[in-house]
């Protein structure tokens, strides 16, 4: 597999060529990727991990320039006479038919099964090791939104949520549709939110319709601080979950369909909150770095 | 597999203690999400139906599927999910089978709502069970609401 210039699956930067590339490698090693087009949906990720599922303990849906297994698919040619064939597809999941119920005599109906592309996306995942996203991108401090915005969103703040009254900030605050959802944020922001998901909707057609916020603008300081100002308040941040599932705050691990969405957020210059330091990590919180606050109009 | 399980006026196992659970002949319908079984609602019924602030509790031992939330007329309205112990999901809604209804505008502070009335949920639980006297029961709930502060994002 020559000339693949960058990393190719889940949270990979998926340049088109390099995604068809390594479709097609896969294809080559009788691991169905679904259509070769380019597109590294799920079913390109999933055949990335069913021929990973031979080589790797944990695999990750992700083909690194330098890792193993573009290794694996350099060499996969010769030694594919001795490679046990690769795990069958997931089974898909039924459609649901009405709620489950605890009668008043004790009887329960069981819970139906989730939706294949639903379960999928809300696989847990570890979080990735230091440095390897949020390439490039700062996180905003505290004090470089103050002098961004002219002062605090508002005179006085607490840590429960309350109205921004600071003129600069207030004119550049809008609610608007950006996609699988409405957010109510900074104009800029919500722009850029738009341009991501309409990328994610070409790209990943069925995760677009998973992706769910879980709030953009909530003006109050940073729990446990006193002064310092979360990101929410400037509505330069939104929390982000998938078909309904969360990540605790600090938990230590993400999700597929959060990790899938990392590198598009990446490259708008957003900052991914799961590349906090371990105890604060937040995976699903995602804020626009310095360089776009920069430019905010 | 339809299970057949007896709600016995007040008194269920949790953690080698006991608990209040809802009284006999009350009925609930259960998130999709919450697959264990089986499933007992602890807080109020009336009319014969789960309704108010609340935890259902799923499972015959740890770890639990739990929904912290509201029930209205015996169905969620909305609420904070936690499956298999590290399976969280936000429902600011239902639909008519079970599943969480998509969102598509959610102000933040809606959203720290949820937690917020999933950890009143697990406090006046436990209150139930300190009045009660199941002082083991009381600390394991008092404990999960804890927990549902602390997880809410930054």
């Amino acid at each position: 597999m020559t000339g693949l210039f960058g990393s190719v699956g889940l949270g990979g930067n998926n340049r088109a060529s390099d995604v068809l590339k390594v479709q097609e490698a896969l294809k080559d090693q009788g691991v169905s990727a679904g259509p070769l087009d380019g597109i590294c949906g799920r079913r390109t990720i999933a055949a990335i991990e069913r021929f990973q599922a031979g080589f790797l303990h944990r695999p990750d849906g992700r083909v690194d320039l330098n890792g193993p297994t573009r290794r694996r698919l350099d060499h996969a040619h010769a030694r594919s006479a001795q490679r046990s064939p690769p795990p069958s597809q997931r089974p898909i999941g039924q459609a649901r038919i009405s709620m489950p119920v605890h009668r008043a005599d004790g009887t329960e109906t069981p819970a139906p099964r989730l939706p294949a592309a639903a379960a999928y996306w809300r696989q847990d995942t570890p979080l990735p090791a230091p440095g390897t996203v949020n390439r490039g991108v700062l996180s905003p401090s505290s004090a470089e939104q103050v002098a961004r915005f002219g002062g605090m969103p508002s005179s006085r703040m607490s840590q429960k949520d309350g109205p921004i009254t600071n003129p600069t900030l207030l004119a550049m605050i809008a609610t608007e549709d950006v996609g699988p959802f409405r957010a109510t944020g900074l104009r800029m922001a919500l722009a850029s939110l738009r341009s991501i998901f309409a990328e994610v909707r070409r790209e990943l057609p069925d995760l677009h319709p998973l992706i769910e916020t879980a709030g953009m603008k909530v003006n109050r300081l940073q729990r446990g601080s006193t002064t310092k100002v979360s990101n929410h308040a400037w509505g330069s941040a939104i929390d982000l979950k998938i078909a309904g599932k969360l990540v605790p705050f600090g938990a230590p691990n993400s999700i597929r369909g959060i990790d899938a969405l990392v590198p598009y957020f990446n490259r708008a210059g957003w900052y991914w909150g799961g590349g906090y330091r371990r105890a604060r990590a937040d995976a699903m919180h995602f804020e626009c770095g310095s360089e776009m606050l920069r430019m905010a109009r | 597999m339809i299970r057949t399980c007896i709600t016995i006026l007040t008194v269920l196992s949790i953690g080698g203690s006991t608990a209040v659970a809802a009284p006999a002949g009350c009925r609930w319908s259960i998130p999709a999400e919450i697959v264990q079984r089986p499933t007992r609602w602890l807080g109020t019924c009336r009319s014969g139906a789960a309704d108010g602030l609340g935890i259902l509790r799923a499972g015959s031992r740890e770890p639990y599927d739990f929904f912290l939330g509201r029930m209205v007329h015996g169905r969620p309205r909305d609420g904070i999910m936690i499956g298999h112990g590290t399976e969280w999901l936000a429902a600011h809604g239902f639909d008519r089978s079970g599943a969480i209804s998509p969102s598509p505008e959610v102000e933040a502070s809606d959203f720290e709502a949820l937690f917020t009335r999933g950890g009143a949920a697990a406090d006046a639980v436990a209150r139930q069970m300190e009045a009660s006297g199941n002082k083991a029961s009381a600390r394991y709930y008092r404990a999960l609401a804890e927990r549902v502060r602390k997880a809410v994002p930054e």
